[in-house]
C-alpha cells in the first residue's frame, strides 16, 4: 500500500469513528500513530507520538488559550451580561425588533471579552429569551435570534478559532483578532437589518402578539439618567478596552492580553461583589477542563498533521488540483462549500483540524493571504454552529432553556434567517478581502 | 496520595457531581491532579501580569516568564486529562451512535467499550514512549530560560505526562469495563 494510500484511510478512517462517537482527539491521534507506524515503523512513530505529547505545544502561544478562557468565564459568572443587554435595550427600545437587536448587540459587545460562541449562546438564552417571550416575539424567533447572534462570539476577538487557526497555520493571531473587527461589526449590522426587515415584512414570524409589536420595552433602565445607564456599560467597556486596546496598542502580545483580561475580569467581578471563592473556584476548575480539552485536540492535529505530510497525500491533492487546471475560484468554492457541509456533522475544532493540513498548502500555491483565509474559514465553520442536523450553538440554547418546549426543530427553523444572512456576508468577505485586510494596512486581493 | 490533604476531599466533593464514585480513591487522585493543574493556570495569569506590569510599569520584564507558561501548558492539559474525561468533557459526537442505542442498545455500549479501550491503549502509548524522554531530560538537566539566570528544568513539567497519561488511562479502562458490562448485559444499565 503507497504512503498516500495510508494518509488517505487514516484521513477517512478519522472521519468515520469521530462520526460514530470516538473522542475526536483520541481518534486524530490514535489513527495518526497507526499510519506513521505503517509508513515508518513503530520506532519513529512512538517518537512522533511522544513528542506531540510532551513538547508540541510547549510554547507560550499556547498559553493563550487557557488565559481567555479564563477572563471569559469570569465574565459569565458576573451579570455584565445582563447589563449589556439592558443597556442596548433601552437605546433601541423605541425602534420596531428593538429588542432583537438589542440582542445582536449586546452578543458583539459580550464577544468582545470573550472567545466562544458557547459562552454567548448560554448566557443570552438565559437572558434574552425570556424578555423577547414576554414583549410578544414569538418563541422560535427568540431563540433564532439568540442563537444566530451567538456565533459574534468567534467573530469578534478574542476568539479561539482564531487562535486555534493561528496556531495551525503559523499566522500571527493578532492579525487575525484584527482581521475579524469589520467583518464582525458588518455581520452584527447585517443581523440587525434582517431583523428590521423581517419584523416589517413578516411580522407572523416575528410578533407572536401583533399587538405588541411597536412595544416600548420597559426594562429595568426604564426612566434612570443617561449616566446611569453609562455607568453601567462602562466595565465592559472597560475591559474590551483593556484586551484591544492592549494589544493594538502594542503594550501586549494576545498571550498577555489574555492574562490582563482575565486579571481585569477578576477585579470586576470582585468589585462588583459577584465573586466568592466557590465561584472563583469552580470558575478555575472549568478553565482547567476546557484547556485540556482543546489542547489535547490540538496536540492530535499536530501529529495529524506530521502523518499526512509523511504521507504526502497534501502534496499529492495539490498537485492535482493544480494539474486539474481548475481556477483557484472554484476551488475556493469547493472548500467553503465542503466546510459548510461538514459543519453540519462536525463540530468547529474538528473540522479546522482535519481540513487545513490539507488545504494550507494547497492555498499556499495560489499565494493566499492566509489572514483573509482564515477568516473566511472561520465565517465558514461558523455557518456550520447553525445548521441541523450537528448546530452546536442551537444545540447550547436548547440546554439553557427553561422552556422545555420549544424544539431543536423549532430553534433551527427561527435561526434560518440569520444564517442565510451569514452565508451572505461570507460572500461579502470573500469578494472583498479589503474588509478583513484594511486594518491591518495590508493589500491582497484574489481579483 | 500523601501530598493530598484529608481536608480538601469536602472541597472536591462538588466536582464529581456528573460521576459518581466508581472507585472513591481514584475518582480523588484524578480530582487531585485536577486541583494541581488548577493552581498552574492561576500561577500562570499571575505570572503574565507581573510581567506585564513589570515591564510597562517599571520597564524590567521577569525572565521566564515566557519558558514558564509554555512548559506549564503541557502540564495543565494532562493533569486535568483524567478528570476532564471522567467529567465526561472530552469532545465528542455520537448522534449515529445515540441513533443506533435507540433500538440496538448492546451494539452501541460494545462500541463505546472499544473507543474507550483505544483510548486506553494510546494513553500507555503516550505513557511509554514519554517516559524515556523525562528520564533524558532529568539525567541531562535540560532546561529552559537563560542559563544562570533563570533556569526552569523541563523534565518536572513533562513528568505530568506520564501521571496524568496513567491516570487517564485507568480512568479510560475504568469506563471501558462498565461500557462491556452493560454491552454483555451483566447490568441492565442503570444510569450509574
Amino acid at each position: 500500500m503507497s504512503d498516500v494510500m495510508i494518509g488517505a484511510l487514516c484521513m477517512l478512517g478519522s472521519l468515520v469513528l469521530i462520526q460514530t462517537g470516538m473522542h475526536i482527539g483520541v481518534a486524530l491521534m490514535f489513527l495518526s500513530f497507526v499510519g506513521v507506524f505503517s509508513m515508518k515503523g513503530l520506532d519513529i512513530a512512538g517518537k512522533l507520538l511522544a513528542r506531540s505529547a510532551a513538547t508540541s505545544i510547549a510554547s507560550d502561544a499556547y498559553a493563550v488559550i487557557p488565559l481567555f478562557v479564563l477572563m471569559g468565564l469570569f465574565v459569565s459568572a458576573t451579570s455584565m451580561g445582563r447589563d449589556t443587554f439592558d443597556v442596548a435595550a433601552s437605546l433601541l427600545r423605541r425602534v420596531r425588533g428593538g429588542l432583537a437587536m438589542a440582542t445582536v448587540a449586546a452578543n458583539a459587545v459580550f464577544a468582545a471579552c470573550t472567545g466562544t460562541s458557547i459562552a454567548s449562546a448560554s448566557i443570552f438564552t438565559k437572558i434574552a429569551v425570556p424578555e423577547m417571550v414576554r414583549y410578544g416575539h414569538t418563541k422560535g424567533f427568540s431563540v433564532g435570534v439568540v442563537a444566530g447572534s451567538s456565533v459574534l462570539g468567534m467573530l469578534i476577538p478574542p476568539s479561539i478559532l482564531f487562535i486555534i487557526f493561528g496556531v495551525i497555520a503559523n499566522v500571527s493571531i493578532a492579525d487575525l483578532f484584527t482581521s475579524g473587527i469589520l467583518p464582525g461589526i458588518l455581520l452584527s449590522l447585517a443581523f440587525c437589518a434582517t431583523i428590521s426587515l423581517l419584523s416589517y415584512f413578516y411580522e407572523p414570524f416575528v410578533f407572536a402578539d401583533p399587538h405588541r409589536k411597536h412595544g416600548t420595552y420597559s426594562g429595568p433602565l426604564e426612566g434612570k439618567p443617561a449616566w446611569y445607564i453609562a455607568w453601567k456599560f462602562l466595565p465592559i467597556c472597560l475591559l474590551v478596552g483593556v484586551v484591544l486596546g492592549g494589544i493594538y496598542g502594542g503594550f501586549f502580545t494576545p498571550t498577555e492580553a489574555g492574562g490582563a483580561g482575565a486579571l481585569a475580569a477578576f477585579l470586576i467581578a470582585l468589585l462588583r461583589r459577584e465573586l466568592t471563592p466557590k465561584i472563583f473556584w469552580e470558575v478555575a476548575l472549568e478553565t482547567g477542563r476546557v484547556t485540556a480539552a482543546i489542547c489535547f485536540l490540538l496536540m492530535a492535529a499536530q501529529l495529524y498533521t506530521q502523518m499526512l505530510t509523511l504521507s504526502g497525500l497534501p502534496y499529492a491533492v495539490g498537485q492535482w488540483l493544480q494539474s486539474s487546471g481548475l481556477s483557484f475560484l472554484v476551488i475556493l468554492a469547493g472548500y467553503l462549500v465542503v466546510v459548510v457541509i461538514m459543519g453540519c456533522f462536525l463540530d468547529s475544532v474538528s473540522i479546522m483540524l482535519i481540513l487545513l493540513p490539507f488545504v494550507l498548502p494547497v492555498m499556499d500555491t495560489f499565494q493566499v493571504n492566509m489572514i483573509w483565509f482564515g477568516l473566511i474559514t472561520v465565517i465558514a465553520i461558523e455557518i456550520g454552529l447553525l445548521t441541523p442536523p450537528l448546530g452546536v450553538s442551537v444545540f447550547v440554547v436548547k440546554a439553557n432553556l427553561d422552556d422545555q418546549r420549544i424544539t431543536t426543530w423549532q430553534i433551527f427553523k427561527g435561526t434560518a434567517p440569520m444564517t442565510l444572512t451569514m452565508v451572505v456576508v461570507l460572500f461579502i468577505t470573500v469578494l472583498f478581502p479589503s474588509l478583513s485586510l484594511v486594518l491591518l494596512g495590508q493589500r491582497w486581493s484574489w481579483w | 496520595m500523601a501530598s493530598v490533604p484529608p481536608q480538601q476531599h469536602d472541597d472536591l466533593g462538588v466536582l464529581k457531581t456528573s460521576t459518581p464514585n466508581d472507585s472513591s480513591w481514584f475518582g480523588t487522585f484524578t480530582a487531585a491532579l485536577n486541583v494541581i493543574g488548577t493552581i498552574l493556570i492561576v500561577a500562570m495569569a499571575i505570572a503574565v501580569n507581573a510581567d506585564v506590569f513589570g515591564r510597562n510599569a517599571f520597564n524590567h520584564p521577569i525572565p521566564g516568564v515566557n519558558e514558564f507558561i509554555g512548559l506549564s501548558i503541557v502540564a495543565v492539559v494532562f493533569l486535568q486529562l483524567a478528570n476532564t474525561l471522567r467529567e465526561g468533557r472530552h469532545v465528542s459526537n455520537d448522534i449515529i451512535m445515540q441513533a443506533i442505542g435507540v433500538h440496538n442498545p448492546r451494539v452501541a455500549y460494545a462500541f463505546y467499550g472499544l473507543f474507550n479501550l483505544i483510548g486506553a491503549g494510546l494513553m500507555l502509548f503516550i505513557v511509554w514512549f514519554v517516559w524515556p524522554m523525562v528520564v533524558e531530560m532529568y539525567r541531562a538537566g535540560y532546561y529552559k530560560g537563560t542559563a544562570n539566570v533563570v533556569e526552569i528544568p523541563i523534565w518536572i513539567f513533562v513528568a505530568p505526562v506520564v501521571i496524568g497519561g496513567i491516570a487517564t488511562a485507568i480512568q479510560y479502562l475504568l469506563f471501558a469495563a462498565r461500557e462491556f458490562g452493560r454491552a454483555l448485559g451483566a447490568e441492565d444499565a442503570p444510569p450509574k
